[in-house]
């Protein structure tokens, strides 16, 4: 079996068993924009929400997450080389020669992420602020990673930017 | 007993090959009878060790082998595709053996990943980064795979791990300038100079017919630090590259009727051991690739030979890359004028002066978009554009544009 297919079936299962417990521990009461653009005060706030059960099951969870964010930017970052050598144009293939930098901070800002999460779980340090900033590093690169891919897929398979600039050209 | 006549002519021309004071004609004459095994006999005297170490020390192992096997097995699944979707008359069919500019593992787009990218081209790859030309030769691992994919074109880019590999560009120079250069002891070396002189690039959009003569002032400058092992490599690379010749285009002329080859210049290399840290977020590649190697090819060896000047390391990459061109040049015009049947099936890619001195990932690559020039001009051979000078296509004249 490929390592791509691997990842892809460990990536998708880790995602939905994750998903599903999260849910299950915050039994529907998670803010969403406190989950992706934190501020320290809102993640504060929702610390002192949480019970010592959830807790110990937050833990729990963190110890399968480390498994997932490796595995999760490893399978990106197998995408996004195969579709910068299938990019035909020099800014695409640019655009996801840097994709491939974003994807380390990704990995970075998401293991630091973690490992302030564990801490806080286990009560050792409360760094409220950097975490806040670690998550939305996050979500800002996957974002982008994510938005780009689209794009030069999209660019590829319709041969639509191609098109755009032959239209161009022919209006010029 | 003429057998034992051959054998110690061969040998004496071998000793003076080595000392870099065989005649012309003399290495005419050795280049047409040497068999493998004086081939094998000549790379033991100019590495200067046996054949099993030199083979040991070059070859791909390890991680590199890893990463190299990664690029091509990507691009052997897009070639079956490519053979199974595009109608056969459309499409080229091309086999590539070679180093890192054919294959540089995961960040860099390489000459073969833009080739790949032509839709009428399908690539198999045998290319290996840090790949030697001795050790390409030896495994002969391009003739299974010509004999199975029977291409249209064979790419062929060898020579330049054996002159950056393992410190020896110290090798390639002497640390004072001789008095008389070891070019003048070279009657060939000289021949090949003449014929740029003679024949110049004759160029739609050249102004000057000196184009394909040397800078006179940086070939003088580096001439007299070339060192005579420099000379001998050159000689053994074209008694190297004639064998491959003479064994695919003349030999295997029946198992490869319509074959084409063609051969890879590179460009006037840049020693360096600047960081490459910059403020182009596009370019963050530069400082991760140059941790690998970058300064240990060529700029610290030149150190170790105490040429410390910048100004006159240049010039000597100049005048080697220069020389390596010419003599690729020269060999193919001679391999045509001695063999007919091989006419037209011949071609060299001569990138000199393309890539600018900021324009390099490190010491030895070029950046993709360069990279990108290079593979646009071999497409052109491949798809039978008109040659900028006999059978030589020069990248400075190809623009970017779309693949």
């Amino acid at each position: 079996m490929k390592i791509s297919s691997l990842l892809f079936i460990v990536v998708g299962g880790l995602t939905a068993y994750l998903f599903f417990t999260m849910a299950a521990i915050f039994q529907g009461n998670l803010d969403p924009c406190c989950n992706f653009w934190p501020t320290a005060e809102c993640l504060e706030e929702q610390f002192k929400l949480l019970t010592s059960i959830q807790k110990c099951q937050l833990l729990d969870v963190v110890h399968l997450d480390y498994w997932y964010l490796i595995c999760y930017p490893f399978l990106l970052g197998i995408w996004v080389y195969r579709e910068m050598q299938a990019q035909i144009l020099l800014w695409t293939n640019t655009l996801l020669r840097c994709c491939l930098l974003v994807l380390a901070i990704l990995f970075l800002a998401d293991i630091t992420e973690t490992i302030l999460l564990e801490q806080l779980l286990k009560g050792i340090t409360y760094p409220f602020k950097v975490i806040a900033i670690f998550t939305r590093l996050k979500w800002a690169t996957l974002t982008f990673v994510l938005l780009i891919l689209l794009i030069s897929i999209i660019g590829r398979k319709t041969g639509l930017f191609p098109l755009s600039l032959r239209l161009k050209n022919r209006i010029e | 007993m003429k057998l034992t006549n051959d054998n110690s002519m061969k040998a004496r021309l071998i000793r003076k090959l080595t000392k870099n004071r065989i005649a012309h004609s003399e290495l005419n004459t050795l280049m047409t009878m040497a068999t493998a095994d004086d081939l094998k006999s000549i790379t033991q005297s100019v590495f200067d060790m046996d054949e099993a170490t030199l083979l040991e020390r070059s070859a791909v192992e390890g991680a590199t082998r890893w990463l190299n096997s990664l690029k091509n097995d990507r691009r052997k699944d897009l070639y079956v595709k490519k053979i199974q979707h595009s109608p056969r008359n459309e499409l080229k069919k091309v086999v590539a053996e070679g180093d890192s500019w054919f294959n540089y593992p995961i960040i860099l787009t390489d000459i073969l990943d833009w080739i790949s990218m032509d839709k009428n081209t399908a690539v198999f790859s045998l290319a290996s980064a840090s790949d030697w030309l001795v050790n390409i030769l030896a495994s002969r691992e391009y003739v299974n795979g010509l004999s199975v994919h029977q291409p249209d074109f064979f790419l062929m880019s060898g020579g330049g791990n054996d002159v950056g590999g393992m410190s020896r560009m110290a090798l390639m120079v002497t640390h004072r300038p001789n008095t008389t250069s070891e070019l003048h002891y070279s009657d060939w070396a000289k021949h090949l100079i003449e014929n740029a002189h003679k024949k110049p690039y004759l160029l739609r959009n050249e102004v000057s017919l000196d184009a394909r003569k040397p800078t006179e002032k940086r070939w003088n400058r580096a001439i007299g630090y070339l060192s005579k092992d420099f000379f001998a490599l050159m000689m053994l690379f074209r008694l190297q590259y004639y064998s491959l010749f003479h064994s695919l285009l003349v030999s295997g002329n029946e198992k490869f009727p319509d074959l084409k080859i063609i051969t890879q210049g590179y460009d006037f290399l840049v020693p360096s051991d600047n960081n490459g840290w910059g403020v182009n977020p596009l370019k963050w590649y530069i400082p991760i690739l140059r941790w690998i190697g970058h300064g240990w090819w060529l700029k610290k060896p030149l150190i170790f030979k105490e040429l410390s000047d910048e100004e006159l390391q240049l010039d000597i990459l100049y005048a080697c890359m220069y020389f390596f061109n010419e003599m690729m040049i020269e060999l193919e015009e001679k391999f045509m004028e001695l063999h007919p049947t091989a006419k037209g099936r011949l071609f060299h890619i001569d990138s000199r002066g393309l890539v600018q001195a900021h324009e390099w990932t490190d010491e030895i690559h070029p950046q993709p978009h360069k990279f990108r020039i290079i593979a646009q001009t071999y497409l052109a051979c491949i798809h039978g554009e008109a040659a900028t000078y006999k059978h030589v296509y020069r990248s400075v004249n190809y623009q970017p544009k779309k693949l």
